[in-house]
């Protein structure tokens, strides 16, 4: 029995088979878990989708340790990305994921309050979290601040890296194999 | 350069530490050129470049595209990449005589498919300027800012596509290092970039082309560069030939360079410039018949798709061989071109330009060699602009 099978591709709708009557339907969105029942056979299958795009996160101090995401903007590379604090005492400091990432594991008075609200953000999947998670609304000063980080997911899962656990269909490789090893350029 | 540098820089292999012989790649001297002639080298690659444009154009509008060598099982693919801008040309060489001390310029070929020797003029030939106290400005060389440009427009190019590039060669040590510059400048570009030998790679017609991870899942790549010449999979991987044309048809994925560049590749190509813009300066007459023609000249025998000056016969105005090599790709029919000797110094080098074309003229690259004949015996020559 094959343990994965996996009918759609992100983000397609629809695909009959030739084998029996089956038909597999994916939610759009993010939503990549996937099921499908065919006769006695369910196959489970999953996609992951992770970012290659970056993101500067702003995030306010609105009271003491308490942040909320105030803008989000996509930048081209992941290396790029940033999170920008501003404190109510007045002062911004700017860190990278890097930074935040060992702030988080040292535990840092800066940061204190700050990593929960960025993991409910688009910035948290640029720090592990399944694209398949939806971004967290109160994690958000407005809804503005909101709606655009919700658009922005759109176009970063449009652009990410995808990985699947099944091997793709009509699969072919070892192209080349037989060939003697020399230089192929010119 | 220390020997140190070059292990550092990954390319110890360029020492040719493996043989006893204290053999050396890089000519430890830099030839001057002066910005007249790399003015001239720059304007002679871009004006040769629209006209391969309009010599496609003609050659595909009058479908005389099979007389370029070209077998069937590319067409659709050929007319379907030179039709849609998002196939971008990344990067080609010019190989030319002459263009130094007052000799004219005149095409020998046109790398357009996979040209290499990239390691060298991009990187090493700077980094030797850099050691050697001199301004990285004194060298004709935006080759691999270029590159980097170049690569962002494809991928902006194509915003419906993974920015992921998967990096091809079959193995062999200086495609993969040739692949790995590639690779470093699509990073740079905001690509997401993996390598992987083509026999490794994995092929779909329904998906596209995924990479098996080790953890035994599977990641698609959207971008594809093969350093993996288009005639070699047309004619010895048939069946790929067939799954890339429905990969790209489905917009599964871009591959790099399009194939089209193969008919700039086919050395028969340079009959129909001949054809188009007889006694053009930067041209050397060629024909596809036999010699005759040539009456009183050398002329020189060449495979349409023969790379690293194997497979030629160069031949004096009486038809006798003045040299001669064999190689791997005497199953190609020959083009014949009028025979111009490359520029020599007095210890009976000679000196051949290449001119790097990503997007315009962007660099120089010297191979240096005491035959006729260019091939992978040749040494590489970094230049300055003096």
């Amino acid at each position: 029995m094959t343990p994965f099978r996996y009918f759609s591709k992100f983000p397609s709708i629809k695909r009959s088979l030739t084998k029996g009557v089956l038909v597999c339907t994916v939610a759009g969105g993010l939503g990549l878990y996937t099921a499908c029942s065919g006769g006695s056979t369910e196959y489970v299958s999953e996609t992951k989708l992770e970012p290659t795009q970056g993101l500067v996160t702003t995030v306010e101090e609105v009271r003491k340790d308490a942040f909320k995401i105030a803008d989000e903007t996509i930048v081209d590379k992941k290396e790029d990305s940033r999170i920008i604090a501003q404190y109510l005492d007045g002062e911004v400091d700017t860190f990278t994921l890097d930074q935040v990432k060992l702030m988080e594991k040292n535990g840092s008075p800066r940061m204190s309050g700050m990593s929960g609200i960025l993991m409910g953000g688009a910035m948290g999947y640029l720090m592990g979290k399944s694209m398949s998670k939806p971004l967290n609304s109160s994690a958000y000063k407005n809804n503005a601040a909101f709606n655009k980080s919700t658009g922005s997911t759109q176009k970063m899962a449009q652009t990410a890296k995808k990985t699947t656990t099944r091997r793709p269909a009509r699969a072919k490789s070892n192209f080349g194999s037989r060939s003697s090893t020399r230089s192929f350029g010119g | 350069m220390p020997d140190a540098l070059f292990n550092d820089l990954g390319w110890g292999w360029f020492l040719g530490q493996e043989d006893e012989e204290t053999w050396e790649y890089f000519v430890p001297e830099l030839l001057a050129i002066s910005k007249a002639e790399q003015e001239t080298y720059s304007q002679a690659a871009d004006t040769l470049y629209q006209m391969y444009i309009e010599a496609t154009q003609h050659v595909l509008s009058k479908r005389l595209w099979e007389d370029l060598g070209i077998p069937r099982n590319m067409e659709e693919m050929i007319y379907q990449t030179w039709n849609d801008d998002r196939h971008i040309h990344l990067f080609s060489r010019f190989d030319f005589a002459g263009g130094l001390e007052g000799q004219p310029i005149k095409l020998i070929e046109f790398n357009a498919d996979t040209a290499t020797v990239l390691p060298e003029a991009a990187i090493i030939q700077r980094a030797q300027l850099k050691f050697n106290g001199i301004s990285e400005s004194l060298q004709f060389n935006q080759i691999y800012q270029n590159l980097v440009n170049q690569l962002t427009r494809l991928r902006v190019s194509n915003p419906d596509l993974y920015p992921t590039l998967l990096v091809t060669t079959m193995g062999h040590p200086e495609d993969e290092a040739n692949g790995n510059v590639i690779g470093d400048a699509a990073k740079d570009a905001g690509f997401e970039v993996e390598y992987e030998l083509l026999e490794d790679v994995i092929f779909s017609e329904e998906e596209g082309i995924f990479v098996e991870e080790d953890d035994g899942s599977y990641t698609q790549y959207n971008f594809w560069y093969k350093l993996v010449p288009w005639e070699f999979i047309a004619f010895e991987e048939p069946e790929l030939m067939d799954i890339l044309t429905k990969i790209v048809r489905n917009r599964q994925a871009v591959i790099v360079n399009p194939a089209y560049t193969l008919l700039f590749q086919s050395k028969a190509m340079m009959r129909y410039l001949w054809d188009l813009h007889p006694n053009h300066p930067l041209l050397l007459k060629t024909t596809a018949q036999k010699p005759s023609r040539f009456a009183s000249t050398p002329y020189v025998e060449k495979v349409i798709f023969g790379r690293e000056g194997e497979n030629i016969t160069i031949y004096n105005q009486s038809g006798k061989i003045l040299d001669v090599t064999d190689g791997d790709f005497g199953r190609y029919p020959s083009i014949f071109q009028e025979f111009v000797e490359l520029p020599k110094d007095s210890n009976g080098n000679y000196y051949q330009p290449g001119i790097y074309y990503v997007d315009g003229a962007c660099g120089l690259g010297i191979r240096r060699c005491d035959s006729l004949i260019v091939d992978e015996d040749a040494e590489f020559v970094g230049h300055y602009i003096g």
